[in-house]
């Protein structure tokens, strides 16, 4: 059985609380791991000091955050070849065409607008972790780690 | 002083720029004189020339070669230029290669008045052109600020309704029971709330960006675009049973993506307000007036609307239902006028209540001058 990890990048706590809700509400998560500005993402997915990198199923990145911004964290993501094939979700209030297409051509596996009404917002979550934690196969230096 | 205007004159011959100095004192513009080809160059790196008046015969660099220098040099590839030359020029083409300017001439000797005419017009000419860049740049910062705004809104301003909407739920699911009178209900209209304002919010983000961006305007199959649109509709809302009647083949010279927005608002108004009509029924398509634009329309057998009322169909916020009639925000007409006032063209409505209304449009011809406008500001 390989770990199921989420990386939830949100600076928002509020947010932070309802995504963690909706997605331990609807599925088996060994661990979510909650970064809270740009910052503490990079760090934790590239391991900083003596700190062993975080290797997570999936990343939910929103875009607007503190010191380091969601656009900004994908490239570095990409950049980097131990986080180059790592499934990325873009989950932001946003629906602004500059916000989609930068976020596909910066390499986002998928781009979610969160839903104000909070059944759909439930809804998005759950069916975003069921498909990236379950029903997708990731690349194998991806899966290997976790097991 | 913030317009004030200067002429490069270049003569060879020092007799000759003290008259052109002298005819030139009856205009309102500072006059910087050359001897030479060199000396005007260097002079054209120091000033922002309105005009360049050159004597063709020269020894070194005569007028032409200058000026060739002068239109191949991004900083004054638009400086007018008239030459004052010995012979007329109408008869040789060497006006070729000059098309990136206004060039003039003017034969020796020369009569005072006829040159400043022509200098007279250079001057108002350069005048407005330096407005216009002026207007522009303005447009532009305005613009910026605008976009910067609405993507602000765009990402700050919905987080707090979906919290409002989210804890409201979580409320009900968690203590739901303990929730005593209408507590219930008043946590409905909490989420309610956050919902309107949700949609009102989505509403002026779509007002906002369909006057930013450029136009990119091509040929466009409207019939095409309206039988979509009118599809993701009845995919929308399966059990309505709506007619539609379009026109085939209706073509329009517009921005795809903007024409298509302010259609899909047309349309899905004709949808909403026909929602009590017992044989509902839509309908597109265009008339042709002889040496007009033509007219294209959007017309539903509707609740229609009192033309008493019809100023305020166009201005956002504006409503000629009540909410608890026909949901809302009052913006999708505001955001096709302005997709249309963007196309120089014009919408206009008419209608009656009870019977159905109709929406005219125009598109201008004004969206093919885009490029020509953006070659001249450049």
């Amino acid at each position: 059985m390989k770990l199921r990890k989420v990386l939830l990048i949100e600076d928002n706590h509020k947010d932070e609380l309802l995504t963690r809700r909706a997605l331990e509400s609807g599925l088996q998560i060994d661990e979510i791991i909650v970064a809270r500005d740009g910052q503490e993402a990079v760090d934790l997915l590239f391991g900083k000091g003596r700190q062993d990198p975080v290797v997570p199923t999936v990343v939910l990145l929103d875009l607007r955050l503190p010191k380091i911004d969601g656009h900004e964290v994908l490239r570095r993501i990409r950049k980097d070849e131990r986080t180059r094939l790592l499934p990325v979700v873009i989950l932001s209030s946003s629906d602004d065409e500059k916000d989609i297409i930068n976020g596909y051509r910066e390499g986002a596996n998928s781009y979610v607008r969160k839903p104000i009404v909070n059944d759909a917002f439930v809804n998005a979550v759950q069916s975003l972790g069921l498909f990236w934690l379950v029903t997708n196969t990731p690349p194998g230096n991806l899966r290997g780690s976790n097991e | 002083m913030g317009l004030s205007q200067k002429i490069l004159i270049v003569d060879d011959k020092k007799a000759n720029l003290v008259a052109l100095q002298h005819t030139l004192g009856e205009v309102n513009a500072e006059v910087i004189e050359a001897m030479d080809g060199d000396e005007a160059l260097r002079a054209t790196l120091n000033h922002d020339f309105a005009l360049a008046i050159l004597d063709v015969n020269m020894p070194d660099m005569d007028g032409y070669e200058l000026a060739e220098i002068l239109h191949s040099d991004q900083r004054t590839k638009y400086l007018p230029i008239i030459f004052l030359t010995a012979i007329r020029m109408e008869d040789t083409d060497i006006f070729k290669g000059y098309e990136a300017g206004a060039v003039d001439y003017i034969v020796k000797p020369y009569n005072p008045l006829i040159l400043l005419g022509k200098v007279r017009v250079f001057l108002q000419i350069h005048r407005q052109r330096k407005l216009l860049r002026l207007q522009q740049k303005q447009l532009q910062a305005a613009n910026h600020e605008l976009e910067a705004f609405s993507y602000s809104v765009s990402h700050d301003l919905r987080a707090p309704l979906r919290a409002l909407n989210g804890f409201s739920d979580l409320l009900i699911q968690d203590y739901g029971e303990i929730l005593k009178g209408d507590g219930q209900t008043y946590l409905r209209y909490v989420q309610e709330s956050a919902q309107e304002m949700s949609d009102l919010i989505d509403d002026l983000l779509r007002l906002s960006r369909s006057t930013r961006g450029a136009i990119q305007p091509g040929e466009v199959n409207l019939s095409l675009v309206v039988k979509k649109i009118f599809k993701d509709l009845q995919q929308q809302q399966p059990d309505r049973n709506v007619q539609l009647s379009v026109m085939e083949d209706v073509i329009g010279y517009a921005d795809h993506g903007l024409i298509r927005g302010a259609l899909e608002n047309l349309l899905a108004n004709a949808w909403k307000f026909t929602r009590d009509c017992s044989d509902p029924c839509i309908e597109f398509g265009v008339e042709k007036r002889q040496g007009d634009q033509p007219i294209y329309f959007v017309r539903d057998n509707g609740a229609g609307f009192n033309m008493e009322y019809g100023t305020k169909l166009f201005t956002p916020f504006e409503r000629l239902h009540r909410k608890d009639e026909f949901p809302g925000t009052g913006i999708g007409l505001a955001t096709v006028q302005r997709i249309i006032h963007r196309h120089g063209g014009e919408i206009w409505g008419e209608g009656e209540p009870g019977k159905g209304a109709t929406f005219f449009f125009q598109l201008g011809e004004e969206v093919r001058s885009h490029e020509i406008a953006e070659s001249f500001i450049d």
